[in-house]
């Protein structure tokens, strides 16, 4: 009850003693607080967070600057030396902080002249401030320089695409023409243009660069890119190759129709792949041609034509899926004995000219049109043997073409691209059972050459200029005027307007002519005893460079010899492979249409064993084998093959 | 009675919020506006570095492209004054002004910001060099 009074009494007091420890505690809290906020105010941490982030990045920017400089010395102490003064320099450009910057792990390192080069450098810091109490503060500083070389490759002019990217793979894309350099295997050091942008196929940035001065596949490139930092990349590529695969198409007695359906094998760039049977021509098959699409956009595109015993041709056409076949496109004469029919594309349409003794048709990539009734010889005969060839020069549609009529009258004439024009009576051939006519375009000049073998045991030549005849043909002596020629094969440099005649003559002698664009110059009896004069048991053809010729021919039971020829050591000494079974009455020799291929020449030979066997020329060493293609023929007496080189290389 | 009570214990509140106030600082204040140009400042030669910008300028001594760069990264009010040192203190910007605004403001200013800031070299070339950015509110 005392209690109780007493505190009713005093109830006021302690709402005083209350108020008074609230204040107490707002002083304190708020004391508190004022010493908090002062030291967060006073201790710097802004500036302790800015010191951090200038050091981090300074630290990148030394790493960068080491790589930048290793990459110009390869002084691989460049790194260390830098950071060792960066860490000294770093203390003392922040005097009273207490500041101590280590580092571990520092490298450097490059790998260049490669499709992927790089240069990059690492290192990993510590980071103590000792008047903050910061300690063990690490970060990692990185720089690379990545560049890829995607690839190259002739486009008029030579064009190479890369990506470039620094480190975390991140495309560098301020790069401009000073930051490059370019040399080219075969030209050196060239000059070049830039341009860059986002390349949808690839999905990434790319730069293109382009060398005007480079107009044929050169065996490697190498780019030099050093980028806005100082840091150097060497990026060199010589396995960007992209195949450019052949065809042989031939007859054989496998597969389902034997004979009368023509195989064909392609040539991978190493080998040549399994047999492949198309269609029946419906009749044993005797000829075949075979020619690749010159347009780009149908670089897949292959026309296989057969001349089979019942006279008629048919046309086997590769639309980069499938064969398509079209049987009896025409009729030439009942069981042909000779190849009176040619196929040849235009250069630039990419239209193809069929053409037989009695008229023509074309393909134009998709159908072949009606036939054209054209009579060569007049009044008609039956023509024997027709060759064309296509104008190489750019922008041309034009075709030439040669026919031996039965009479031995050798024809002239010319494609315009949609017409027949200029026919001339070249002259009166020495037979008309031998392929003794030749036709090839000098490459430069584009003039067209005609070349026969006359009655009176010389050979003639007369160019067609484009627009007019030369006033008469040009005689000249191949085989020293004492027995006829009977086989021919004219092959023009594919960089020059030379042109490598060659010529088995009726005494079994192999004689060669060089035209240096103006006159002949005769190299006889390079053999004096081939293998046969009643097929063309020989043939030659120039490397893609122009600076060096093959022939290669039959001229004993298992043995080929060959020889090259360059323009400025003439005719080598003879050499010859062996173990090519048989005698070897037909020899055929094709131009890989890409330099970057290791096989400069690819060739076929038919055995009197009936042997369809391969040849391969690297530049240096040819190399025969007896039966690759096939074993059996079934006939010798034809020349029932041909190789076709795909004009472009296949996409990537 | 109990009036008077509450009306003391009243005034006992009253005095210590009082007294907390005191302390208070206010963004208005000199202090406030030297850490916020700090914080700017730092930013501004900060970007400036990470694009590659700000070792061009110093070591190709393009004082007017770093003057221009300050000028439309700074806010419009920040006046500055910038000075290269090597690391042995001599200037490297000798004779030449990398400034903007009124000389006299850095002198009368009592909230003058002051930013360090080291940059290594440029490209292949190790030679660190020091800006002291200074940065005062017109």
């Amino acid at each position: 009850m005392r209690m109780r009074r007493l505190v009713e009494q005093k109830r006021g007091q302690f709402i005083v003693i209350a108020a008074l420890m609230i204040a107490i505690m707002i002083v304190s809290i708020g004391a508190i607080m004022y010493g908090a906020v002062t030291y967060f105010r006073y201790e710097r941490w802004e500036e302790y967070l800015a010191i951090v982030d200038n050091v981090k990045l300074g630290s990148s920017r030394v790493v960068e600057m080491s790589l930048a400089g290793y990459t110009l010395t390869l002084d691989d102490e460049t790194l260390k030396n830098n950071l060792d003064q960066w860490r000294s320099n770093v203390t003392k450009a922040y005097p009273g902080f207490g500041l101590t910057l280590t580092y571990s792990d520092a490298t450097l390192s490059y790998y260049w002249s490669n499709k992927t080069s790089f240069s990059a450098a690492n290192a990993s810091f510590n980071l103590d401030i000792a008047s903050v109490g910061l300690t063990g503060y690490g970060f990692t500083a990185s720089a690379s320089l990545r560049v890829v070389i995607l690839e190259y490759a002739i486009d008029k002019d030579l064009k190479i695409y890369l990506t470039v990217e620094k480190e975390d793979l991140t495309p560098v894309t301020n790069l401009k023409k000073g930051n490059f350099q370019v040399n080219v295997t075969g030209y050196g050091s060239v000059d070049f243009s830039v341009a860059r942008y986002y390349d949808v196929e690839y999905g990434f940035f790319l730069y293109e660069i382009s060398c005007p001065s480079v107009s044929s596949q050169p065996e490697s490139v190498t780019v030099t890119v050093v980028d806005k930092r100082g840091v150097k990349v060497i990026a060199s590529s010589e396995s960007v190759i992209r195949r450019a695969p052949a065809i042989i198409g031939y007859r054989s007695l496998t597969g389902v129709n034997l004979g009368r359906s023509p195989k064909v094998r392609t040539w991978n760039g190493t080998i040549w792949l399994s047999e492949s049977e198309l269609q029946s021509a419906g009749s044993s098959v005797r000829f075949i041609r075979a020619a690749y699409c010159p347009v780009a956009a149908r670089y897949y595109e292959k026309i296989v034509m057969t001349l089979s015993e019942d006279g008629y041709l048919d046309a086997y056409v590769w639309n980069g899926t499938s064969w398509t076949v079209t049987n009896n496109i025409a009729f030439t004469t009942s069981t042909p004995s000779y190849r009176m029919f040619d196929i040849e594309y235009e250069k630039t349409s990419g239209e193809a000219l069929l053409v037989y003794p009695n008229g023509y048709r074309t393909w134009n990539g998709s159908t072949w049109s009606n036939e054209i009734q054209y009579i060569i010889a007049t009044p008609p005969l039956v023509v024997n043997w027709i060759a064309l060839a296509q104008k190489p020069t750019s922008g041309s549609n034009e075709i030439a073409l040669i026919a031996l009529d039965q009479n031995k009258v050798v024809h002239g004439l010319i494609w315009n691209g949609s017409q027949f024009s200029e026919h001339i009576v070249l002259g009166n051939a020495q037979s008309a059972t031998t392929e003794c006519i030749a036709v090839a375009y000098e490459s430069k000049s584009g003039y067209a050459t005609f070349v026969w073998a006359g009655a009176d045991k010389m050979c003639y030549s007369r160019q067609w200029s484009g627009s007019v005849w030369d006033s008469s043909a040009v005689s000249f002596d191949l085989n020293g005027a004492t027995t006829l020629d009977v086989w021919l094969s004219l092959k023009a440099d594919p960089t020059s307007d030379k042109l490598m005649l060659l010529d088995v003559d009726n005494t079994m002698d192999l004689n060669t002519a060089y035209w240096d664009g103006s006159s002949w110059t005769v190299t006889r009896d390079h053999d004096k005893d081939v293998d046969t004069k009643d097929s063309r048991c020989a043939d030659l053809e120039w490397e893609l460079s122009g600076s060096k010729l093959l022939m290669v021919w039959g001229t004993s039971s298992s043995k080929l010899s060959y020889k090259t020829w360059t323009p400025s050591d003439g005719w080598s000494s003879e050499n010859f492979i062996s173990g090519m079974t048989g005698t070897h009455p037909w020899v055929q020799l094709r131009r890989n249409s890409l330099s970057t291929e290791p096989t400069k020449i690819l060739g076929a030979t038919l055995s009197s064993n009936a042997d369809l066997g391969s040849l391969t020329w690297d530049g240096t060493t040819l190399t025969g084998a007896v039966d690759t293609i096939t074993t059996d023929t079934g006939t010798t007496g034809y020349e029932c093959f041909e190789i076709a080189f795909q004009r472009f290389a296949n996409p990537t | 009675m109990r009036v008077v009570e509450a009306l003391l214990a009243s005034l006992l509140i009253m005095v210590a919020i009082t007294f907390i106030n005191v302390f208070a600082v206010t963004p208005s204040s000199p202090a406030y506006e030297a850490s916020e140009l700090e914080k700017v400042g730092y930013n501004v030669l900060h970007d400036l570095d990470e694009q590659g910008l700000l070792c061009r300028f110093v070591y190709n001594k393009e004082w007017e492209n770093l003057t221009a760069a300050l000028m439309a990264s700074l806010p419009p009010d920040a006046y500055f004054n910038v000075t290269v040192y090597y690391l042995n203190d001599t200037v490297v910007n000798q004779g030449v002004l990398i400034r903007y605004g009124d000389p006299d403001i850095f002198e009368s200013s009592d909230s003058v910001a002051s930013v360090s800031y080291i940059v290594p070299g440029y490209q292949a070339n190790y030679a660190p060099k020091i800006l002291v950015l200074q940065l005062v509110r017109e």
